[in-house]
């Protein structure tokens, strides 16, 4: 029998009371949203993955700067889509250092990422991955629960059909004023939720147009592009 | 003076991986094609020493041969002296087989040559080599002794002259030519050789001989030059199969990097960078160097690197060589680390780990540049100094997006505006001149870009506000 039960334990197939004693007494990380924040029952995880499908450019990074703000660890982007700039999280106010790991193969992103998330010295891992399989995903919640990272894990949208055995699935999707969350699964909840974070208040520049002159000739200049 | 005499006999047989004790092996001196040492397996199976190459290869059928190599059993040798050189000062070079050690004056520290044997007995055992030893008041008395593997340890005069008197003059360091000289005058032992006095040889025989005898009994001066250990580690492994799996080059790395560890452990320093060259079998040689975050001694934390490093490498054909060597070492610093915050992981052991994955050019951090100009704004510089530093700037002061594209793309989708222009102009100071009116916009699908027009009224997509 003890024998039996150390096999499943090994494949992680045993499920632990106190494991979740421990997740309920941390205190979740607010995000600085309050709906969000409501939503998730008080903030984020302070380790875990969050699997995220969103298109680049609507605000999928921007959900984490309040959060990046109070960091204390290395931030790390493995395999971002182009060159993460420096400014932009100046500008934020982000101060701990950054490392980048770019131009990696499936594989490596994913190496990379576990070992990141293990070694405990960062304290989030933005991953973009392709691809991400069912036991990749459990690999890089454990790495993430062993060196208590936050990990962002990007996946592309049509890959996305069921959700992965994180604690945290959210599709994003951008709307007039912000950001729409659809929190798709949430450990430890029933039921979806879905959340508009109004960030045109935050980031009015974004998303309030100004008189322009230009649009006009903006606009004849892309069909011209697109003929 | 008092000396001890270590002599190896097989020393290149010992220095190959001793992962083959199943096959006969024998090293064959090429010039006189005869066999000079060989393992106990060759021994079983009728071989021995002094034996023809063709009678050897006639009784075993699968005997494995290897020329010698004398450079090699002087770098060997020279490992040894390093070795030893920890537990005892004065250390010379003697042949290609064997080191003297000078005793006496390292008794104040050992007491007797009982407890001082002991200690360097440890230490060769650590080494796992073939070794005869013998005592003497001259080195070449130890010599002698040692080679006839007497193995006594004594400092008794008398006792040592007994030993040495009841020696054949066969076993003397001289030529055939001298040793046939003497046997035909009647002298067959040692005892008989030095009862003659010097002068009575020196009328019979050259100065070689009476050089020879003279430095045996004590009567002249021997000078010896003694062994200084190198700054630099260097070590190497000859393997006895050729290796042509990368998982199976992990065994003899390992035992690269205890000894690299021991250098660097007794003498308390550290490097950051190693060197292997594995030679291959068409001669080519495959570099790498493995480089760590921050200087490292214990062989653990090297193999961890190196193990990570090494399952990059394809090899073309199979390893027969393995090298290391290490040019900068530094003296360990010990750190302290905050005990309230020991949960946090090292930095400096990840990156390394990066980079012995990716190679440096792929692990980057940003660097901040005051330039206008957005790509040299933010500029990606691969880590080679090694220290991650927080951004201590002051906020920043214009909004920008945070995923630039590698290069700008020509406008591909229509685009509604919301901010801008904003006029970058500069880069007049060096070749790259840039003049480019910016704008905010987003897409049909609501993806909010970072877009520019340049002089000659042309769109293009420049970065991603994530």
């Amino acid at each position: 029998m003890n024998d039996l039960l150390w096999q499943l334990e090994s494949k992680n197939l045993v499920w632990h009371g106190s494991e979740q004693q421990a997740h309920s007494i941390q205190t979740p990380l607010k995000s600085g949203h309050k709906a969000l924040d409501e939503a998730l029952g008080g903030g984020f995880l302070t380790a875990g993955v969050i699997a995220l499908s969103a298109q680049l450019g609507i605000g999928e990074l921007r959900l984490f700067f309040n959060l990046l703000k109070e960091a204390d660890g290395l931030i790390i982007f493995i395999n971002p889509p182009g060159v993460i700039t420096y400014e932009s999280l100046h500008y934020e106010g982000i101060t701990e250092p950054i490392l980048i790991l770019q131009s990696l193969s499936l594989a490596e992103t994913l190496w990379c990422a576990e070992q990141s998330l293990a070694n405990g010295a960062a304290s989030f891992v933005f991953i973009w991955a392709e691809s991400v399989s069912i036991a990749q995903a459990k690999r890089l919640q454990l790495a993430a629960e062993k060196g208590q990272a936050i990990a962002p894990l990007f996946i592309k949208q049509a890959q996305y059909q069921f959700s992965l055995p994180v604690p945290l699935n959210l599709h994003l999707s951008a709307v007039e004023s912000g950001l729409h969350v659809h929190i798709k699964k949430r450990r430890g909840s029933c039921g979806q939720h879905k959340v508009l974070l109004p960030f045109s208040a935050h980031w009015p520049e974004l998303y309030k147009p100004v008189n322009i002159n230009n649009v006009a000739e903006l606009q004849l200049d892309s069909k011209r592009v697109l003929s | 003076m008092m000396w001890l005499y270590l002599h190896f006999p097989c020393l290149q047989l010992d220095s190959i991986a001793e992962d083959a004790p199943t096959e006969a092996i024998v090293i064959v001196e090429q010039t006189h094609n005869t066999i000079v040492q060989l393992n106990d397996k060759a021994k079983q199976l009728g071989v021995r020493l002094g034996m023809g190459m063709a009678t050897a290869a006639s009784l075993v059928n699968n005997l494995q041969v290897l020329p010698y190599d004398s450079e090699l059993s002087r770098q060997r040798l020279t490992k040894i002296a390093h070795h030893l050189y920890i537990v005892s000062a004065d250390i010379a070079l003697m042949d290609e087989q064997g080191l003297v050690l000078r005793i006496d004056t390292m008794l104040k520290l050992y007491n007797d040559v009982g407890c001082y044997w002991q200690q360097i007995e440890r230490d060769l055992t650590s080494l796992n080599l073939t070794v005869y030893f013998a005592t003497g008041y001259t080195p070449y008395a130890a010599q002698v002794l040692a080679q006839q593997q007497v193995n006594v340890i004594s400092d008794n005069r008398a006792e040592l002259k007994e030993h040495l008197n009841r020696q054949r003059v066969t076993s003397l360091g001289l030529s055939e030519k001298q040793k046939a000289a003497l046997q035909r005058i009647g002298v067959l032992q040692v005892g008989q050789l030095v009862s003659l006095s010097l002068a009575d040889l020196a009328k019979r025989f050259d100065i070689t001989l009476v050089n020879y005898i003279g430095r045996l009994t004590g009567q002249l001066v021997h000078s010896l030059t003694f062994f200084i250990p190198h700054e630099n580690f260097t070590a190497q492994c000859e393997l006895a199969h050729e290796i042509d799996q990368v998982t199976f080059l992990n065994q003899p790395v390992a035992h690269l990097l205890g000894k690299l560890a021991h250098f660097l452990i007794t003498r308390n320093q550290v490097c950051s960078e190693l060197y292997f060259i594995f030679t291959l079998r068409d001669q080519s040689e495959i570099k790498l160097n493995v480089i760590s975050a921050e200087p490292l001694s214990k062989a653990q934390e090297w193999q961890n690197l190196v193990d990570i490093k090494l399952a990059t490498l394809t090899l073309s054909s199979p390893v027969i060589v393995i090298k290391l060597f290490v040019t900068n070492t530094q003296a360990a610093v010990s750190q302290n680390q905050d005990f309230l915050k020991m949960k946090r992981g090292n930095v400096n052991a990840l990156i390394s780990m990066m980079i012995a994955k990716l190679g440096q050019e792929r692990v980057c951090m940003p660097i901040p540049t005051a330039d206008h100009r957005p790509e040299n704004a933010n500029r990606l510089v691969c880590i080679s100094d090694l220290s991650m530093r927080k951004l201590q700037f002051e906020k920043g002061e214009s909004l920008r997006p945070s995923i630039l594209l590698p290069t700008p793309l020509q406008l591909r989708q229509p685009m509604k505006i919301l901010q801008g222009p904003e006029r970058v102009e500069a880069g007049w100071w060096d070749d790259r001149v840039i003049i480019r009116d910016y704008f905010i916009a987003h897409n049909q699908q609501g993806q909010c870009y970072w877009l520019f027009r340049d002089q000659r009224k042309r769109w293009f997509e420049h970065g991603l506000f994530c």
